[in-house]
């Protein structure tokens, strides 16, 4: 098997540079035929790349442990699912991975592609071959997971198994969920590129990789989100984001392909903001390779960095080259680039945007600088590490700004705020979040102790009042909708197809202010621990946790489970019974894992973690956390998914014909 | 751009400038391996800093006190692989589920006057560590038997 999914990509190797070179002979030459020539290689490539995957899917669950990576990411008790997603557990499996996630994208977007367009498509081929190129070299060249055991080693009876922290749930989709999102930039990048270099930037690309964007977009805020649920679940220390070094290069990108989305959508309505976007786009594939580089090189010192290794240093190479590429084209073109548009007023919808994007822009800066800071002291001499506090505070109030100018530009109009608007939206909006905030520091529902505590208030204060807008756009349009006579069904066209990235935009706001609640409650968290004997209880604000029962679980061949059983009180009744649990893997990690037991309501959830015992005496040791309003993470994150469905419809109704007027 | 943006840009500019260099000076620790700290253990007592290291002996002691579980272990210096220094952490808490002999950890407190580290918090590598380093083979990984399992808190047969 290993030698089949090797030579598979060696030919895919091969092939993909013939695509390449036809790609450039095709721009040489202006021939259609050597265009359709590359397409088919880069086709054929691809599906070689998926034959070579699914082989070493295949290897690992048919347990063939004669391959090395096989062997250290499974065992034969790992169930099958797990045994698939074993394939993105370690480095060069996930390289494989990303390789053939390009392959898919790159097929699926000739396929959804205008026939009829030939003067951007060669330069989206090279483009693309390269990037591919890139990471099969990588795959074949450094970092092989088709490696065997040499004649002379020893063949292992066993696999050494999955950690067992790797096999839940989110873990199937987030490592996925992220790679989507990365090479979803990859795509969209290609048609960047090829537009600078055609000089055709109008509003042809954006229309034409918007979808790309878009599910880019939504896979990276998906996985990020449960990277952190996650996070949550199965770490078991009671919090979700520790700006880990990882994590941040997961974050970073996010945050300028907002920015960027926001941008395209109004280079798309207004035609400005042609600087921005394409700027936009570099930053956030950049990002995406210098997030890959910082999680995979070792150069930083993170709790979840991979193995250290060179091929860190390919990445920055490639970063290298892509920047200076991309500014080398935005300053050829920047004569092009230029929109004429003046702003009559300072108090404009556009310059909500101007703000936002840059707010975004400095939130990275925030996130990078204190990611590098170690590293850029390191080569001054000196070792320093900082505090999740720094990002914490620092970031916060740029986050807040987001959220402010998030409810703004709605209420704000084009050009200038209008009378009208400044009077009977702004103004009232304003008051009644005064008054808001007013009620909540007298009713004292939340205690005001430190800084934090204050952004959270903030937030809130913030969130109330992007909601009190978001109520006034969909009021006005309801009422728009009523006079006009509408059907409930064109009512629904009206609001998610023809005005999708208004309204469904509102929605997808909407779940993001779900998640600066979420993100508000974690400055109020407490936590308490307790050793309990049977029968005695821990108590926590209005909770009280008895400890009933202890028992070893020995019927999975894979774990031994020890849980404890405990009655959970709220104001003194029964209401549930809570199972934290650890699990001991049998296989030759022997990983421990703690399952804690969580109860969650939409005001806070009770977090508990066995962290200890004694069967023999009846003992257990529990950790009680409380995290308020933290559920409203993972509903915000699923509003945003839901509500980002109707974005995509638009262009299944127009695109043929918007594509046509953009001349592309 | 109009100069009210400029203004604008600047002011929220500047307000960032000084957050990120207030804060980053406050929340800037000393980032030491064991051989940085027992080279001049004095210049740090009491100051709050990051050790890195290899647990070395994971269950020294457990001890319940009205505080919760203390745990007592020794960490080695991961860099130095002969003779390296060692040092005794002391930490009350939840340990992470990847905390066990070998692992690589991160730990943030202060050195007491005894020269014993106390820990406020610790971080152990996390899962994608797990790739397995150079000429490490997992036919050496011995399959060990099912044990009785007693994760207790005073005795230990491990």
């Amino acid at each position: 098997m290993a030698l089949i999914g090797q030579i598979l990509l060696y030919l895919a190797f091969i092939i993909l540079i013939f695509s390449i070179i036809y790609s450039v002979l095709a721009i040489k030459k202006k021939s259609i035929k050597y265009i359709n020539i590359s397409k088919y290689l880069i086709i054929s490539s691809s599906f070689l790349i998926w034959t070579s995957t699914i082989s070493l899917v295949y290897a690992f669950v048919t347990n063939d442990y004669t391959i090395k990576f096989v062997a250290h990411y499974s065992d034969s008790t790992t169930g099958f699912w797990y045994k698939v997603s074993a394939l993105w557990a370690g480095q060069s499996g996930s390289l494989l991975f990303w390789t053939a996630i390009l392959a898919l994208f790159i097929i699926i977007m000739l396929f959804t592609y205008p026939k009829k367009e030939n003067i951007m498509i060669p330069h989206i081929l090279w483009f693309l071959g390269l990037s591919l190129l890139f990471f099969l070299y990588i795959v074949l060249f450094t970092s092989n997971p088709f490696e065997v055991f040499s004649m002379k080693e020893k063949l292992p009876m066993d696999g050494v198994g999955l950690n067992p922290q790797l096999q839940t749930f989110s873990m199937l989709f987030h490592p996925p969920l992220l790679y989507f999102g990365y090479v979803g930039f990859n795509i969209v990048i290609a048609f960047a590129f090829a537009a600078l270099i055609t000089n055709k930037l109008d509003s042809g690309w954006l229309i034409l990789s918007r979808n790309w964007a878009l599910i880019s977009w939504l896979f990276l805020t998906i996985g990020n989100i449960l990277g952190a649920q996650w996070a949550y679940t199965e770490l078991g220390w009671g919090g979700f984001w520790a700006w880990d070094p990882v994590e941040n290069a997961s974050f970073i990108p996010w945050l300028t392909s907002t920015a960027y989305i926001h941008s395209a959508n109004l280079q798309l309505k207004r035609g400005i903001f042609k600087k921005w976007t394409v700027s936009l786009i570099m930053i956030t594939f950049g990002l995406t390779i210098l997030g890959t580089f910082i999680t995979r090189s070792g150069f930083i010192d993170s709790v979840h960095a991979f193995a250290k290794s060179t091929i860190g240093w390919y990445f920055i190479g490639f970063l290298i080259v892509f920047t200076l590429v991309s500014v080398f084209l935005i300053i050829f073109r920047l004569k092009e680039l230029k929109t004429d548009a003046k702003l009559d007023s300072f108090f404009s919808r556009e310059n909500t945007y101007v703000f936002a994007n840059m707010a975004f822009l400095v939130g990275v800066f925030i996130v990078l600088f204190g990611t590098l800071a170690p590293n850029i002291f390191k080569a001054m001499g000196e070792k320093i590490s900082i505090n999740q506090s720094y990002f914490n505070e620092v970031f916060s109030p740029v986050g807040l700004f987001i959220l402010l100018l998030m409810g703004l530009a709605p209420a704000f109009s084009w050009k200038k705020i209008t009378k009208n608007n400044f009077q009977k939206r702004l103004l009232p909006a304003f008051a009644l979040t005064i008054i808001f905030t007013i009620a909540i520091i007298l009713f004292k529902p939340i205690m005001i102790k430190k800084i934090a505590n204050i952004y959270s208030l903030l937030a809130i204060s913030l969130s109330f009042f992007n909601v009190i807008i978001i109520i006034y756009e969909f009021s006005w349009a309801f009422k728009h909708l009523k006079k006009e006579n509408y059907s409930f069904k064109n009512a629904l066209i009206w609001l998610f197809v023809k005005r999708n990235s208004k309204y469904a935009g509102y929605l997808v706001h909407l779940g993001m202010v779900m998640i600066f609640i979420g993100l508000s409650g974690t400055a109020f968290n407490t936590e308490k621990s307790k050793m309990l004997e049977l029968n005695q209880s821990l108590k926590i604000e209005n909770y009280e946790l008895k400890f009933k029962k202890i028992y070893l679980d020995s019927s999975n061949v894979d774990k031994d489970q020890v849980y404890s059983v405990i009655d959970l009180y709220k104001n003194n009744k029964k209401i549930d019974v809570l199972k934290p649990h650890k699990n001991f893997y049998n296989n030759a990690i022997e990983g421990v894992t703690s399952e804690v037991s969580i109860y969650s309501t939409a005001i806070k959830d009770l977090y508990v973690v066995l962290e200890g015992f004694d069967i023999d005496k009846n003992l257990i040791f529990i950790r009680a956390y409380i995290n308020p309003l933290i559920i409203w993470l993972w509903i915000g994150g699923l509003v945003i998914m839901i509500s980002s469905i109707p974005l995509f419809f638009r262009k299944v109704l127009k695109e043929t014909k918007e594509a046509k007027e953009a001349n592309v | 751009m109009n100069k009210k943006i400029i203004i604008a840009m600047i002011l929220m500019l500047s307000t960032v400038g000084y957050l990120i260099s207030a804060s980053f000076i406050n929340n800037k620790i000393s980032y030491l391996s064991i051989n940085d700290l027992k080279a001049s253990p004095a210049t740090f007592i009491g100051k709050e800093i990051k050790i890195t290291g290899k647990v070395l002996n994971d269950k020294l002691e457990e001890k319940l006190t009205s505080d919760g579980k203390i745990y007592k272990f020794e960490i080695k210096d991961k860099m130095v692989k002969k003779d390296p220094a060692k040092l005794t952490v002391l930490y009350t808490g939840v340990l992470p589920d990847s905390f066990q002999e070998n692992a690589d950890v991160v730990c943030t407190g202060e050195l007491n006057k005894n020269g014993e580290f106390i820990a406020s918090s610790i971080i152990a590598k996390c899962p994608s560590k797990y790739e397995t380093q150079g000429d490490e083979h997992p036919e050496e990984i011995k399959i060990k038997k099912k044990e009785p399992l007693n994760n207790n808190n005073t005795d230990h047969k491990e």
